[in-house]
Formats: C-alpha cells, sequence, structure tokens
C-alpha cells in the first residue's frame, strides 16, 4: 500500500495533503501533483485468454466490452497516431506525471506518446551495434530491405504543457501559442536540494524502455520529489548501445515555493544532454565493458556535454 | 552433460509437450509455471531458452531446469536462447548474480560452459519446428541446422546466431536488416517457404515479449511464446505457455505473476531518493 | 564444587579464546561462560572472571548480546543469591551500549537477577544501578533505566519509593524521545508495583505528560498502556481517568496514534466494562470505521464482531452495521478484506433476522468482490453463518454466488473454494450436496490448471471419506472410470490420480473388481476398440505409463496377494521392458516393493 507519500506529521507542518479517490499523489502550495502508473501496452485485443474457464453467455458480453475500453491501450492505435511500426517494446502508455497549478490552470505533464512524438520529429541515422562491422562482411540474401529508424527512440522531449481553463483542456502542444519560457541564467539551487529537508511526495514513472534487443537500452524515465519548500523532478533519457554509445538527456525543473505569495511560481528548467561513444573512453583508458555503465548516475559527470539550455517561467494568474 | 552432448541440434521431441518461452531468472513465476501447466515429470516440457539475465533468481532458475534435465532426460527438453552466452550474461545480470551469491564465478563459469552443449532448436514430431529467435537466410532445410558445430560461445554472426537472435516481422516481406546493422528480420514468404520445404505445420518461437503472453504471426504460421509475467517485475503483462496434447491438438494456458506471498521476499518498492 | 565434566585444557583454550580476535572464537566462548565458570570454580569466577568481563565490553554486539543473556542465569556459578550482586556491574556496563537489543537483553537478565535478589541485597546493590542509570549522562542508559524501577521498587522503604518515583516522573519528561518513549512502554509495569494510593496522583501525572507528548512516538506507546493501565484502577477512575484520553487519542492528528487506539479499543472497552463501552466508547469507535486513513479503518474493521459482541444486538444494527455496510465497498480492498475476515462472527451477534436481513446482503457483496482475499475470507468462515441462519436459507441465498467463484477466472480462488468443499459438503449433507455441487467436484478435474485438478483429486477422497464408499461408488467412481478415456493425456493423469487416491477408500473389493481393470487398460495406454477408430493416433503416452506403475504400487497394500501375483506382477514386468526409460524406472521400483511384499507377506 505505498501511496509514496512522506510521514503524516510532515504533511501536516507543511499543510499538504494526499489527493482524494485515491489517487496517487499530493496538494501542496497551490499545485496538485499526481503520477499514474499502469501496465505496458499490449499489442492485440486477446483478454479473451484471460476469460474464466466456465464462461457463461454474460460474461462474454462483458468481457468483450472491457475489451472495447481496452483498445485505447493497444499498440495499433499508437503506431497509426504516429504513423510508424516501430515503437519500444515496453510502452508504459497510460503511466504519466502531472504536475498542476490549480490558480493558472496551467499543467506541466510528461507521458509517453508526447515523449515519442518528439523522436519521431528527431531522425537520427541508427547507430550501429558492434557486430555491424562483422555483418558487413557477410554474405547478404538476394533481397534484402534495410531499415533505417532511430531504434534507440532519442527524444529531445522535455515535457508538455497544457491550460486547463474551468475543466476544459487546451492542448498547448496543438496549438501556435505556448508557454513562455524565456532563456536566463538563474540556475536551479542544488544547494537548497541537497539539504536533508524531508520528502513529502517521491515517485518515479518509466514511461517506455527498449532492451535494444539485447544490445543495450534505451529508457525515459521521470522521478519527481516533493519537498516542504519546492518540487523538483528529473526527466531522464538514457541509453547505452552496448560497446559503442552512451547518450544521457536530462531535463530538471525546480519550483520553490518560498519568494512568491502562492499565485505567481515561477519554474526553473534547465536542459543538459550528453553523449560519448565508448571509442573515446577507451582513448582515455576507461573500460569499456558495459557491465560497468549500469547505471547513468555514477557516469553522467564522464560524459561531455552536447547541449545545455537554462530557461525560466513564470506564472501569473 | 554427457546427456547433452547426445542431443542433436534439431533435437526430437515427441508430443505431448508444454512448450515455455524466457524465464529470464524470475524462478518463483517458473513456479507458477508448473503449478499451472503440471509438474515434470507429470507434464514433458519444452523450454526455448533465455532462462538466466534479468531477473534476480537466474541460478536457482537455471539449476532446477538443470537437475530436472539429468533426472529425467525424455521429459524435458532445453534448448539454447541468445542469453545463454558468456558475452550477454556479464552485461545483463546472471554474471553478476553469480558473483553476489557466491563471492566468486566459478557457477557463473560452469554454467556458461554448459550452455554451450545446448540444443539450439527442436523439432515436434516432424511437425513444429522450435527455436528461440527464428529463421537465417543461411537456412533453409533443417539438415542445415544438423551440421553446424554448435559446441561454442553464441558467434556474432551466421546461422547460429541467426537462430538465436532474429525476429519476425509485419514490414518486411523477405529478409531485412536491423537498422542496429545486425540481426535478421524476416517476413511472412520467408516463413511460408521455410515450412513448406522443411513440411512443417508452423514455428514455435519465443525471445519477444508480447503483452499477452503468446502471438501468432503471418496467418498462424509462426508464433510467439513468452513465460515471464510482470516481466521485469515492473511491465504488467501476462505469460503463456503452450500445451500440445497427443495429437497435438494447441491450448495456450495463460498466467500471472506469483502472488506476492508466494515469493518470499518483499516487493520492492521505489525508496525516495533525494536526486539532483 | 560442580563436577568437571570436560578435561581442562579445553577451558584454558577456552579462556584464551575469549581474546581472540576471531569473532566466532570468542561468540563461542562466551556462549560456554558456564563451562569456564564451573572450571575455575565460584570464587575465581567472582575474582576473576566476571571482572574481566566488566572490562571486555568493547567487543561486537553480537558476542555482547550473547553476554547479556548468559549473565542472566549466572547466579549459580557466583556462589548463589548472595554473591548475585556481583553480577550487576558487567550488566550496567551493557545497559549502556548503542545496540538496543543488547541492551534489551541486559536490562531483561538485570530483571531475571533482580527477582531472586533478597530485598536488602535489592536496596544495597540494585536500586543504586537503576538510579545510576537514570541519571546517566548518554541516553541509553536512561533508556535502560526505565524497565528496571518495577523490580526496585517493591523492596524498598518508603522515602527511596518516593525518590523512585519522582525519578521516573522526570524520565517521562526527559529531553530525549526516546527515553520518554521507553518511559511510556514501561510505565505499565511499573505501574503494577506502586501502590494504589500513589497510583491516582504520581503515576496518572506521569500518564498524563506521555499522553501530551509532542512526538506521536511516544503518544502511540502511552496508548498502548492504557489498557493495562486501565485494568490497574477501579473501574470508576478508568472512567475518569482513562477514558478521556482514550477518546482524544481517538482524534489524534497521527493516523499511527488513531491505529493504535483502533488496535487496542477493544483490550480497553473490557477494563472500562460494558455499560461505559455503550455509551462512551463506540461514538470513538465509530469515528475509528470512519476514519479518512486506510490504515485506521483496516484496524477498526477488524474488530467489529468483538466489539459488536460487548454491545449486543441493538446498539450494535444501530450503529456498526450501517458502518459495517459502508466499509464493505470501501475504496481501499485490504479494509474490505479485513472486514470480510471478521464479519462473519456478526451473525452470532446479530441472531437471525438480522443476519438475514443485513449482513447476508453485505456478504453477498463482498463475495463478489474483484479481490480475491475478500472474497476467501467470506469463504472460511461460513460455518458460522450456517449456524445462525440454517442451512437451507444460507444454501439458497449464498450458493448460487459460490458457485460463480467455483468458476472464479483466478484459480487461486477455485483452489480455496475446492479446498473448503468438503467442509462445506459435511455442513450441506448428501442431499444438498448432490444437486449442486457434484457437477462443480467433476468439472474440476478438467480444469486447464494443473494446480487445481490436482486439488480437485484430492476432493473426491475427502468427500468418498465424507459420504463413504456406498455414495462414492454411485456418484464418483464411473464417471472417473470413464474418464480415462480423455484424449488428452494430462486428464487421463488426473483421473489416474483421483483412482489411486480412492482405492483405500474405496477397499480390497472395489479396488479389485472396479479400478485395477481400468488400471491395467491404462498400462497400455490405448483407447478402448471403438475409439481407436476415431482417434488417429490411439494413446501411447510414456506419462500415463509410468504412472500407472505407480497406481499399482500404491494398490500393494490394498489388494490380496494373489491379485499381486495374478495381475499386478505381469502387467508391470510387461512394463519393465518398455521403451522409455522412465516407464521402465519406475516400474522396476513397483517391482521391488511387490518382493518385498512377498518376503514379509
Amino acid at each position: 500500500m505505498d501511496s509514496g507519500l512522506g510521514a503524516e506529521k510532515d504533511l501536516n507542518d507543511a499543510a499538504a495533503g494526499a489527493l482524494p479517490d485515491g489517487r496517487r499523489g499530493i496538494r501542496i502550495k497551490g499545485w496538485e501533483i499526481e503520477s499514474c502508473k499502469r501496465p505496458i501496452l499490449g499489442s492485440l485485443a486477446t483478454r479473451e485468454n484471460r476469460a474464466p474457464a466456465y464462461q457463461t453467455p454474460l460474461d462474454g458480453l462483458r468481457q468483450r466490452q472491457i475489451e472495447d475500453q481496452s483498445k485505447t491501450w493497444l499498440v495499433h492505435g499508437w503506431e497509426e497516431k504516429l504513423g510508424t511500426s516501430h515503437l519500444p517494446e515496453m510502452i508504459f502508455g497510460e503511466s504519466s506525471l502531472n504536475l498542476l497549478h490549480m490558480e493558472s490552470g496551467i499543467r506541466i505533464h510528461f507521458n509517453a506518446f508526447d515523449a515519442l512524438k518528439g523522436w519521431k520529429q528527431e531522425p537520427l541515422p541508427p547507430v550501429e551495434v558492434i557486430a555491424a562491422a562483422k555483418w558487413k562482411f557477410r554474405s547478404k540474401p538476394i533481397q534484402q530491405i534495410i531499415l533505417d529508424y532511430d531504434y534507440t527512440f532519442t527524444t529531445p522531449y522535455c515535457g508538455s504543457e497544457a491550460i486547463e481553463v474551468k475543466h476544459e483542456k487546451l492542448n498547448l502542444n496543438d496549438m501556435r501559442r505556448s508557454l513562455n519560457w524565456e532563456d536566463c541564467h538563474q540556475r536551479i539551487n542544488l544547494a537548497a536540494l541537497s539539504s536533508n529537508e524531508p520528502i513529502l511526495f517521491y515517485d518515479e514513472i518509466i514511461l517506455y524502455e527498449d532492451e535494444l534487443a539485447d544490445n543495450g537500452i534505451s529508457l525515459l524515465t521521470v522521478k519527481v520529489r516533493v519537498m516542504p519548500s519546492s518540487w523538483f523532478l528529473l526527466l531522464r533519457f538514457w541509453l547505452r548501445v552496448d560497446g559503442v554509445l552512451m547518450r544521457l538527456r536530462d531535463t530538471r525543473i525546480y519550483c520553490s515555493f518560498s519568494g512568491y505569495n502562492g499565485s505567481q511560481p515561477v519554474l526553473l528548467r534547465e536542459s543538459c544532454w550528453r553523449e560519448a561513444t565508448i571509442q573515446s573512453f577507451i582513448v582515455q583508458g576507461l573500460p569499456a565493458d558495459s557491465r560497468d555503465y549500469h547505471d547513468p548516475n555514477g557516469i553522467s559527470q564522464m560524459l561531455p556535454i552536447t547541449a545545455q539550455k537554462i530557461q525560466r517561467l513564470k506564472i501569473s494568474s | 552433460m554427457e546427456i547433452l552432448v547426445e542431443e542433436s541440434n534439431v533435437q526430437r521431441v515427441d508430443a505431448p509437450v508444454t512448450i515455455c518461452g524466457d524465464i529470464h531468472g524470475q524462478f518463483y513465476d517458473m513456479k507458477e509455471l508448473f503449478k499451472v501447466g503440471g509438474d515434470c515429470p507429470k507434464t514433458n516440457y519444452l523450454f526455448l531458452g533465455d532462462f538466466v539475465d534479468r531477473g534476480f533468481y537466474s541460478v536457482e532458475t537455471f539449476l532446477l531446469l538443470l537437475a530436472l534435465k539429468v533426472r529425467y532426460p525424455d521429459r524435458i527438453t532445453l534448448i539454447r536462447g541468445n542469453h545463454e552466452s558468456r558475452q550477454i550474461t556479464q552485461v545483463y545480470g546472471f554474471y553478476d548474480e553469480c558473483l553476489r551469491k557466491y563471492g566468486s564465478v566459478n557457477v557463473w563459469r560452469y554454467c556458461t560452459d554448459i550452455f554451450d552443449y545446448l540444443s539450439l532448436s527442436a523439432l515436434i514430431e516432424n511437425k513444429i519446428f522450435s527455436v528461440h529467435g527464428g529463421l537465417s537466410p543461411n537456412i533453409t532445410t533443417l539438415d542445415q541446422i544438423r551440421t553446424i558445430d554448435r559446441k561454442q560461445e553464441v558467434p556474432h554472426d551466421g546461422a547460429m546466431c541467426d537462430l538465436l537472435w532474429s525476429d519476425p516481422e509485419d514490414v518486411v516481406d523477405g529478409w531485412g536488416l536491423s537498422p542496429r546493422g545486425a540481426g535478421f528480420l524476416f517476413g511472412g514468404n520467408i516463413v511460408s517457404s521455410f515450412n513448406r520445404s522443411n513440411n512443417i505445420d508452423y514455428i514455435c518461437r519465443a525471445h519477444q515479449l508480447v503483452m499477452e503472453g503468446y502471438k501468432w504471426m503471418f496467418n498462424n504460421q509462426i508464433v510467439t511464446v513468452w513465460s515471464a509475467p510482470n516481466y521485469c517485475y515492473r511491465c504488467g503483462n501476462v505469460a503463456a505457455i503452450l500445451e500440445l496434447d497427443e495429437n497435438l491438438n494447441k491450448q495456450f494456458r495463460v498466467f500471472d505473476a506469483a502472488p506476492q506471498e508466494a515469493r518470499g521476499v518483499p516487493s520492492k518498492k521505489p525508496a525516495p531518493d533525494y536526486f539532483l | 564444587m560442580a563436577m568437571l565434566d570436560e578435561p581442562l585444557y579445553p577451558i584454558a583454550i577456552l579462556i584464551d579464546e575469549l581474546k581472540n580476535e576471531d569473532i566466532q572464537l570468542r561468540l563461542n566462548s562466551i556462549r560456554r561462560l558456564s563451562t569456564i565458570a564451573r572450571a575455575l570454580g565460584e570464587e575465581r569466577t567472582r575474582k576473576e572472571l566476571i571482572p574481566f568481563l566488566s572490562e571486555n565490553n568493547d567487543d561486537d554486539d553480537e558476542v555482547l548480546l550473547a553476554m547479556a543473556e548468559e549473565l542472566g542465569v549466572f547466579i549459580p556459578y557466583v556462589g548463589g543469591v548472595e554473591y548475585a550482586h556481583v553480577l550487576l556491574p558487567p550488566l550496567e556496563t551493557l545497559c549502556t551500549v548503542e545496540e538496543t537489543c543488547v541492551r534489551d537483553k541486559a536490562v531483561e537478565s538485570l530483571c531475571r537477577i533482580g527477582l531472586q535478589m533478597k530485598e536488602s541485597e535489592i536496596v544495597d546493590w540494585f536500586v543504586p544501578l537503576a538510579k545510576r542509570l537514570a541519571a546517566g549522562e548518554w541516553f541509553t542508559a536512561r533508556v535502560s533505566s526505565c524497565g528496571l524501577f518495577h523490580i526496585a521498587y517493591p523492596s524498598s522503604p518508603d522515602m527511596l519509593k518516593a525518590e523512585l518515583r519522582s525519578i521516573y516522573g522526570q524520565l517521562c519528561q526527559d529531553d530525549m524521545p526516546m527515553v520518554r518513549r521507553s518511559a511510556a512502554s514501561n510505565l505499565g509495569k511499573f505501574a503494577s508495583t506502586v501502590e494504589q494510593s500513589h497510583l491516582k496522583a504520581d503515576v496518572m501525572s506521569m500518564f498524563e505528560d506521555l499522553t501530551h507528548d509532542d512526538q506521536d512516538s511516544v503518544r502511540l506507546l502511552a496508548v498502548e498502556g492504557c489498557a493495562s493501565l486501565g485494568k490497574l484502577l477501579e473501574p470508576s477512575e478508568c472512567v475518569s481517568h482513562i477514558l478521556p484520553v482514550i477518546i482524544n487519542f481517538s482524534q489524534d492528528k497521527s493516523w499511527r496514534v488513531r491505529y493504535m487506539v483502533a488496535n487496542q479499543l477493544y483490550e480497553l472497552s473490557e477494563a472500562v466494562g460494558p455499560e461505559t463501552t455503550r455509551s462512551e466508547l463506540v461514538p470513538a469507535y465509530v469515528r475509528l470505521l470512519r476514519d479518512n486513513e486506510a490504515e485506521v479503518r483496516i484496524a477498526a474493521a477488524g474488530k467489529v464482531t468483538k466489539f459488536s459482541q460487548i454491545l449486543g444486538p441493538e446498539l450494535a444494527i444501530q450503529h456498526i452495521l450501517p458502518c459495517v455496510k459502508d466499509l464493505s465497498s470501501d475504496s481501499s480492498q485490504h479494509v474490505r478484506s479485513a472486514l470480510a475476515s471478521v464479519i462473519m462472527g456478526m451473525a452470532p451477534v446479530l441472531r437471525k433476522d438480522a443476519t438475514i436481513e443485513q449482513l447476508l446482503p453485505i456478504f453477498l457483496s463482498l463475495l463478489k468482490d474483484e479481490f480475491p482475499d475478500v472474497r476467501l475470507n467470506i469463504i472460511s468462515k461460513l460455518d458460522q453463518v450456517n449456524q445462525v441462519i440454517g442451512i437451507d436459507l444460507l444454501s439458497q441465498s449464498l450458493l448460487p454466488a459460490i458457485v460463480e467463484l467455483a468458476e472464479d477466472k483466478h484459480w487461486r480462488v477455485r483452489l480455496a473454494i475446492i479446498e473448503y468443499i468438503p467442509l462445506l459438503a459435511s455442513q450441506l449433507g448428501v442431499r444438498f450436496f448432490d444437486d449442486k455441487l457434484g457437477a462443480l467436484c467433476m468439472q474440476w478435474l478438467e480444469d486447464k490448471v494443473f494446480s487445481i485438478r490436482d486439488a480437485a483429486a484430492n476432493n473426491l477422497k475427502r468427500l468418498a471419506e465424507e459420504f463413504g464408499p456406498e455414495w462414492a461408488m454411485q456418484h464418483i467412481v464411473p464417471q472417473v472410470l470413464d474418464n480415462m478415456n480423455n484424449p488428452h493425456y494430462l486428464y487421463r493423469m488426473t483421473f489416474l490420480h483421483a483412482i489411486s487416491l480412492l482405492s483405500p477408500v474405496m477397499g480390497a473389493d472395489i479396488t479389485f473388481q472396479k479400478l485395477l481393470p481400468v488400471i491395467i487398460n491404462a498400462s497400455k495406454d490405448r483407447p478402448p476398440v471403438a475409439f481407436v477408430t476415431i482417434i488417429l493416433c490411439g494413446f501411447r503416452v510414456p506419462n500415463i505409463k509410468f504412472n500407472v506403475a505407480k497406481v499399482l504400487q500404491s494398490f500393494l497394500p490394498i489388494v490380496d496377494s494373489s491379485v499381486v501375483e495374478k495381475t499386478i506382477r505381469p502387467c508391470l514386468v510387461e512394463l519393465t521392458e518398455d521403451p522409455d526409460m522412465d516407464v521402465r524406472y519406475f516400474a522396476g521400483q513397483a517391482l521391488q516393493s511387490c518382493d518385498q511384499l512377498m518376503i514379509s507377506g
């Protein structure tokens, strides 16, 4: 019965509370922060496999209805909408993280679908795995199609935005206008984040994951923690192509509760892209073995920065 | 090991038999599999490889299967998956698990030595071809598989590699090369002609996660069976096994992950961490 | 002096090993401290071993823990009770270490020793020790001291008693929450030694302090002490002193405290008596049943039956039942599960009419709960309802739901129902059972899931035991035997298994006349002639054959030796020539049993 919430006393002290109706998340200082974790998308409407051993006609009917409802969960719909049949093996398509500023209706959210839209729009050339060198000398079948999509699912995604006006949702990504993120020099206050404040709400949500057919890992996750003085999140795309390449794209968003009266918060967003080839590691005398590179935390500092952006969003009612 | 050496690259298997896909070290879920499918030797089994890596109990999983194989060689058949390899197990968990549990890599070394002897495929009643990954452009007949010298680490290319690594793919008609630059994809007509020329009904393979536990492709000419429920303890998928009776009638048995209390260990929940 | 039952040189080694670098050796040596002491003799133990131990307290926690435990039973080795005090110094030091287990064990050992000491010795040695610890600079000493007062207090003269009470009062207000926690959890024990006159004044004010503590962990322990404290007081005093505190706690801002109240409320209601419970505690309990926090509702829901028993039918219907109705559709499955595990017990309290009108609908909705644990909890306690409303009504209203569960898509739910069937059968009796459940029992034998088929076979055996061989001969055996023609080997295997389980119940004659021929036929695993044309390949499954060998082996003690020789042995001999090695192996095993039977018979 893990709710992700911290100790009740700490919640009380910070005037924060759980979300109603068993939803997972927290309400604090004018924000409603909610996470949602669901299984991966399925490929076929074969729910009948799980039907009871002795099915009555009525059960069958009920089952059919459930199937219809779950259509939206299916990968096929995504394939159509994204215009590709190549999607990550594990898409946690119904999982999400939502941060709603209640007064302004501004909602920052994170989901696999928008992230994959980003992937489609940044068509990187495929990365060749180690074995590819040998394969070049292999006799080829007479007719062969070479697929060339970016199987690493690398995405420039740094979150989605929407404004909710009286329960109507305007999806800003569909409109010309978007929230006014402006470049700035103010960095996220890491010192404040390193203090031992109690964590009132914590969650980690996987958006998608692919094993690259056992050639490494491609993983998009978002972690959030809420403290009495601020909330902080890290959206991380992590790619390791065994023996070839490591790529890390982090987006951090920080919102301090102090310094504003609750209705005009300022969000800081830092995006940092890092990348290195294993070859460059070998040159520096670092190990080439993938076993040493399971945890992106341990190596992020070793990867050179390829792009960086710091932005600020002032929310006003 | 002597038992395994004797087996052919295309191991003959009699019906009735129950076919199982990837297990990936999910030992408690494999025990669940036996609860649903029946204990060995009461039920005959064919496991399509990928016993190890990713889950927490690769050692227990492989050793139980191996013990059953030694005691009842005619009741259980194990064939090799792409994870039954020295190189892959060093990256994806089995090596680290052995090191953690035994303080040395001897167990890993012995197990990987045994991997080299595992058969590459199975043929059930001359009608159903079973393999971990799929087909290879280098192979059109079963006899070509029989001539492979399998007692080695899984190579990076060639027929043996393809059998353990390749995938069926909807969008190609014929052979496709993965964008990774290595790894074949094969389309429906490749499967049709293979089945026709070898006089088999369909191919049964594993290797790819399917949310529903099994998945037919190309007009029921090939089926993927996946037997690791709630894969990696977080995907929420169901698993399946394929029961063939003595007349080769098919029944898929779908099952869920073992309930928490049957695991003996508390579930892993994310501990709040002061990430930066 | 005690006889030496071990040679001397190991003693030297043991003593040496007390100082060894290897922790395992030190531990080993500490565990055999009594052996060392016996070898040294009482005097040297007092003068050398104990001082040595007192100084050697800088060791691994594991060693210290073992030492603390050993010293608790060391009185005989230092020369009896009059020398018991020499054991106090090493234990005193252990009371101050950092590791909680070690301290707890040292306190336990001190109490054990203190209980045996004479009054004067207590005053001379034990009380000063308790006072020293209570004044300890480091909080660990003060934490430990709290657990010693109930030993120190009774033997002390009045002056000293007053002092001890005041010291305990200070501990209750210590700066460190750990000390206050220890004071809170030991308050009950201490209070039980304090005279009635002081109880009301001193102890109750200490209790008061703890209940207002700003740490919820301290208040939590204060709640835990309520019941034991309440039992020390006159009921009237309990009502005036404890009750308001409890009612207060039931609205505490920390859910952990409320949770503890929910857990303890029943014990408290015993302390304050039924009258007050009805008038005062019910509102508090109802509040807990409707608490915001699921954990609290879980704790409260688990007590509905016990509470209803105190309240009696009218109040239970009036106050508890509406809450129970709400809880049965609570958003937390764990709350519903906790409710389901006790709710059946309410039936005898509410009596027949109210059960039928009010409880049955709740049972039914819980029986259909989407969460399997909830359904299971209801099924496993049906008998309690049976006793109240009678079998006819029970079967009319609940059986359809049970039948539905018997076909539940989760196999573990089906399994639970099967395991409950023999009990249900004994309650329903033959007549009712045949109508409704007989068919299900046969159906389970052909379930998709092996574990269900296995349980179904066991179930048949238990039914045969319940209703007797004649009934089984009519209702079970023919169907089972017929099904040996099932085209799927896994199902034939189930029926084989069922036959082997039934044979001891059915006895020698039926086994010989009815079961054995079918088994012998199965040894060839061929379909009966009529089927051959239909089923193309015919049966030839080794798994069936080696299980036949096992079944025949199980028949050996049941049938006549002539049957063994004439029928069973030839069949087994044939199987030992089977091409399949597992068939040969199990047939060989069975033949060996035949041979042994012949020799012994």
